[in-house]
């Protein structure tokens, strides 16, 4: 304890000996032949190019900050719903679990195709908020202090006095944890629209135009700015919740889709919700169709996708390329994910046993995961090749930092009387570690491999895409080269429906271990 | 000094954070007779946990020395000298009652297998014959504490550290297990630390009771307690055991 | 910005459905049109910077809208969706689309006679003709690998002689020698890669039997008829700016680094070589965005030959015969 004092020192000091190291490998053009470039070099281009910023990040923030206020209009209301009635909730789950699971690659040429001007990057915005702020919501409103709701109702209070006087207030601190989260994600939502888009501002535009120039410095100075954007905003929502609630809640990466314990009721009412909770997304789907105008020809219902997967004449082979991507993308999907589970699990655990050495890495790690992919996997093709390695790297780089954040949060988490006991038997660090901690983060392990699930897939595709020419990004890629519009709703399709099974798989496994071994499910 | 007993010399403790330093533990100087049973007492906050965390070895004292009959606490603890039984019960929720039994001897290295009869003796001896297959999660608190009682008596400790391993639990069932407690203590001969703020438990089971302040925790007064042994559920309602009981109350309250 | 371009064009699909085609163009107010390109902001566009700039295209009678493309954007998808009358796109991508999704396309121009597409090498390690991709990496868009496929049959090279990776925009990995060719415009990234210190050389997939236009002008079927006489007008003054643009190649990028170039992340040098570079390419003996009969059947022959059976009513020179 003597060393908190000094704790954000040391942290300083080790992330300059890093720098220092970047630096040095930069400079002396160490990594790929210099790919990647000396911090200075970075910043003096920066300096250079600092005329072209300002309207592209104007443009950026524009969309974001769109994307975030109809993003979380969407989930507050939502959540608001889902909190007063459980059937809603349940009804929605299906929706829920999509909006958490999509890939945004492959959602994007999607919304390009379908909407116009700023709308696409606004969605790709709002998308990565609903979802955060929704849960937020959800549990921050059912949360409340069953006393304190009493009160209210012990004095004739409705149903909505309660939602007023007690919930809400509760839920603030929540809810504005959840905005935090939320702030970055509609930032790289934005960017990642940007870059496929076609508009001139934003600095996925910028990206796209800077790519052709060969120049690192260049592409890493636009991660950078990216990265300070999407670290302000969360800096601005954490500062604004200490300023209103004084709460300096946890951030919570969560996980779980909201779900409303079945309620006993006539059987055929059950059968009707599950069958509604189904439905539900491709009613959203076909409904978003019909709304956006947009001719058959481009744009495909659920129907149009079987239709063009079973029916039609090039019903064949369709399947026969949609399967063979799927023989590429999925086996080294699950690979990545498990390698970029291990990792985080590994730098979970040392975070634990070596909490100096963690420290310095994580600014690092913060960067890779706001430097947009884009940027970075020409330069990964150039350290690691175009083989399964790079596709590998890639998953991990996308997958280990959340899983990390929600593992080292529940080691965290662990009692600390269960960890002394073993010390107090002379146990070494590692034998506690072994007997308590680790099985005790299980419940995490299985919020971090949901997290992970969309997560790995956008990896895999991202790589196939820019670098590896395999599999489903590859497959969307040529499908837009040969306007065959059916295949790029079916590969966005598909990849949705793989995320979506593979959740609700890891939410089986994770419930019936769980209850073997009398553990709760991770929130 | 007690040499086959446990015994603190002078020992010191201070923490700081976020600017502020507190001062845990100052100048305690306390040993207990191999055998004996002593009870520290105290307002929260004076630092009683703190000094079995220091006893233990799970914090290390600033100034001062501290034995285990004596050899170091951890030298004590890899030897499998100590048993321990902390205020939540701090079972591994994921494993069973006799999973969780099991623990230190896990940790100490020592064969299960040979020891499954023992086991069993300590799950019994705490009254939960039957339950061997349950989950902490399906047990009532008061079966989880008697669990980290069984636990904590597994290794067959000449010293026994106990960390108000009843605090959770209501009036009746406390009396229960301190009556238990009793009986276990007196089976196995070892010399026990306890730390509560229960005066009448401590009181009950005590040959000596702590009595310590806080701001800097401090050890006060002790107070020899002489009821002869085996004490029975009746000495709670004994007029001699509450003028103990009342003149601890007053030394606790700055007398 | 984009949505007030939206709310521009919504408002002009309006008024062009109100107003009777019988009205003559030039007496109206300017009528809204809308184009969408291929690509980001580049020399590649200049000709209808210039029209618009210049005001040829209000001479004309347009209000034209212009949008810029990228890597998501489908040029003929903006057509389909009605958010652009015409469209720049690939008539290998075009045509394909006609054949086998029965899209209701017709081209009725083309920007490069040439398609600028080709293999772009270093000088230590020239690849100077299809033979010598025997062995060597190729990176190539996935949109292309069809292009280079046709390329290399008819050059009498399997395939997969060759091993095709996927091109990610960046010539890092070329320059440093990661890759041995990359598929891209030959008019560009020979700039990119010189100014690092490091030469190019290139040759066009054209000048090897993969004989066709780039950036050809598409409309829907619904447009040419409605529409026709503002499609004839826009190609009148595309050419124009494009004859423009051609009398002084080097004068007009450095014109526009404040406005069409702004912030695309290239530079003026760069834009200045291009659009030297793209001159030989576009010119025809019909006129800048012209289509010659044995233009036409030079598409459609290259195009047979990777099993794309385009006809030649896909092309419709009758608006061009206009101007």
């Amino acid at each position: 304890m003597a060393a908190d004092a000094s704790g954000p020192w040391r942290g300083l000091r080790n992330a300059a000996i890093l720098l220092l190291i970047w630096e040095i490998v930069g400079r002396l053009d160490l990594v790929a032949g210099g790919a990647l470039p000396g911090i200075s070099e970075i910043l003096i281009r920066l300096w250079v190019d600092w005329g072209d910023y300002p309207r592209h990040i104007g443009a950026t923030l524009y969309a974001s900050s769109m994307g975030f206020l109809i993003g979380n209009a969407l989930g507050i209301g939502a959540g608001v719903l889902f909190a007063l009635s459980p059937t809603a909730l349940r009804l929605f789950r299906g929706v829920n679990i999509a909006v958490f699971a999509l890939p945004p690659i492959a959602i994007a040429p999607i919304l390009v195709l379908t909407l116009s001007g700023m709308a696409p990057r606004i969605a790709l915005a709002a998308l990565g908020v609903y979802f955060v702020t929704m849960t937020a919501t959800v549990i921050g409103l059912s949360q409340a202090d069953s006393r304190a709701t009493d009160v209210i109702r012990a004095y004739g209070g409705t149903r909505w006095d309660i939602l007023r006087r007690v919930q809400f207030r509760g839920a603030l601190p929540s809810i504005l944890a959840g905005l935090r989260v939320a702030a970055p994600n509609a930032v790289l939502g934005a960017i990642l629209a940007e870059f496929g888009g076609g508009g001139r501002w934003g600095l996925g535009a910028y990206l796209l135009g800077s790519l052709g120039r060969g120049e690192p410095d260049r592409l890493w100075g636009i991660g950078l700015v990216a990265t300070l954007i999407a670290g302000l905003s969360y800096g601005l929502f954490a500062l604004l919740a200490a300023r209103t609630v004084g709460s300096t809640r946890a951030v919570t990466l969560n996980t779980a889709v909201p779900d409303a314990a079945p309620r006993a009721g006539h059987p055929l009412g059950r059968i009707a919700l599950t069958f509604g909770t189904i439905a539900l997304p491709f009613l959203v789907w076909w409904a978003f169709i019909e709304a956006t105008g947009v001719p058959d020809l481009i744009s495909k219902t659920p129907w149009g996708v079987v239709e063009y997967l079973f029916l039609d004449p090039t019903a064949e082979s369709a399947q026969t390329r949609l399967l063979a991507a799927l023989v590429e993308t999925l086996p080294i999907t699950f690979l990545g994910m498990a390698a970029g589970l291990g990792f985080a699990f590994l730098l979970a655990i040392s975070s634990r046993l070596f909490p100096r050495a963690i420290e310095a890495f994580m600014p690092v790690a913060l960067v890779t995961q706001t430097m947009p992919l884009v940027a970075l996997t020409p330069l990964l093709v150039l350290i690691l090749g175009r083989g399964p390695s790079l596709t590998l790297w890639v998953t991990i780089s996308v997958t280990f930092f959340p899983a990390f954040v929600t593992l080292a949060q529940g080691l965290a988490l662990v009692p600390r009387s269960a960890e002394d006991l073993p010390r107090a038997y002379g146990a070494s660090r590692w034998t506690e570690m072994r007997m308590v901690t680790i099985p005790a983060s299980l419940p995490y392990l299985f919020a971090a491999t949901r997290l992970t699930v969309p997560r790995a897939l956008l990896g895999v595709m991202i790589a196939e895409w820019l670098a590896t020419g395999k599999g489903l990004g590859n497959l969307l890629n040529q499908s837009r080269g040969f306007l065959d519009y059916g295949m790029i709703w079916t590969v966005a399709a598909v990849s949705v429906l793989l995320s979506v099974l593979f959740y609700q798989a890891v939410v089986i496994v994770e419930r019936r271990v769980l209850r073997r071994l009398g553990m709760a499910t991770a929130e | 000094m007690t040499p086959d007993g446990i015994s603190l010399s002078g020992v010191g403790k201070t923490f700081s954070g976020r600017g502020k330093v507190v001062e845990a533990l100052r100048d305690i100087t306390l040993s207990c007779p191999k055998g004996s049973f002593t009870a520290i007492i105290g307002p929260s906050g004076c630092g009683k946990s703190t000094v079995m965390r220091v006893a233990l070895g799970l914090e290390a004292p600033d100034t001062g020395v501290v034995r285990i009959a004596g050899k170091t606490p951890m030298g004590a603890a890899k030897a499998g000298e100590t048993g321990v039984a902390f205020q939540d019960a701090a079972l591994l929720p994921w494993r069973n009652v006799r999973r969780n039994v099991e623990v230190p001897l896990e940790v100490l290295g020592r064969p299960i297998a040979q020891a499954r009869d023992h086991i069993q003796h300590m799950i019994e001896l705490v009254g939960l014959k039957g339950f061997e297959n349950a989950l902490p999660g399906e047990l009532s608190g008061g079966m989880r504490q008697r669990v980290a009682i069984a636990r904590a008596l597994v290794t067959h400790p000449q010293f026994l550290f106990m960390d108000e391993p009843f605090g959770a639990l209501d009036q009746i069932l406390r009396r229960q297990m301190n009556l238990e407690l009793q009986r276990i203590w007196t089976e196995t001969g070892s010399t026990a630390l306890l730390v509560t703020h229960g005066i009448d438990e401590a009181v009950f089971l005590a040959d000596r009771v702590v009595v310590m302040h806080a701001n800097p925790g401090r050890i006060v007064d002790v107070i020899e307690v002489g009821f002869d042994r085996p004490r029975a559920p009746g000495l709670f309602s004994d007029p001699a055991f509450h003028r103990v009981c009342d003149h601890i109350a007053e030394v606790l309250h700055g007398g | 910005m984009s949505l007030r371009l939206n709310r521009r064009h919504f408002l002009g699909t309006a008024a062009a459905t109100a107003a009777a085609a019988s009205i003559p163009l030039r007496a109206r107010a300017s009528t809204p049109f809308t184009m969408q390109a291929a690509w980001i902001n580049d020399a590649e566009f200049a000709g209808y910077f210039i029209g618009i700039d210049e005001g040829y295209y209000a001479a004309e009678g347009l209000d034209l809208t212009y949008l810029s493309g990228g890597p998501d954007v489908i040029p003929e998808s903006t057509i389909i969706a009605g958010r652009a009358d015409l469209a720049l796109t690939t008539p290998d991508t075009t045509i394909k689309a006609i054949v086998e999704q029965g899209a209701p396309f017709k081209i009725i121009g083309a920007q490069y006679q040439k398609n600028p597409i080709g293999i772009v090498s270093l000088a230590s390690n020239p690849i100077n003709e299809p033979r010598d991709l025997i062995g060597k990496t190729l990176a190539v868009p996935p949109v292309n690998v069809i292009s280079v496929n046709a390329m290399l049959a008819l050059n009498g090279i399997d395939p997969g002689q060759v091993n095709i990776v996927p091109y990610a925009y960046d010539p890092t990995p070329l320059i440093r020698g990661e890759i041995d060719a990359s598929l891209d415009f030959t008019t560009n990234v020979p700039y990119t890669i010189s100014q690092q210190g490091v030469e190019a050389t290139s040759f066009l997939l054209y000048d090897f039997g993969f004989t066709i236009y780039n950036d050809t002008v598409v409309v829907t079927e619904e447009t040419l008829t409605s529409k026709r006489a503002e499609l004839v007008a826009w190609l009148r003054a595309s050419r124009k700016g494009w004859e423009a643009n051609f009398k002084d190649p080097n004068g007009w990028p450095p014109k526009w680094a404040d406005t069409w170039f702004a912030g695309t992340g290239r530079s003026i040098e760069n834009e200045i070589f291009f659009n030297n570079a793209q001159q030989p390419l576009m010119e025809s003996p019909a006129g800048y965005m012209g289509m010659t009969e044995e233009g036409i059947e030079a598409n459609l022959r290259a195009l047979a030959e990777v099993g794309i059976k385009g006809t030649r009513d896909m092309f419709d020179t009758t608006l061009l015969e206009e101007i």
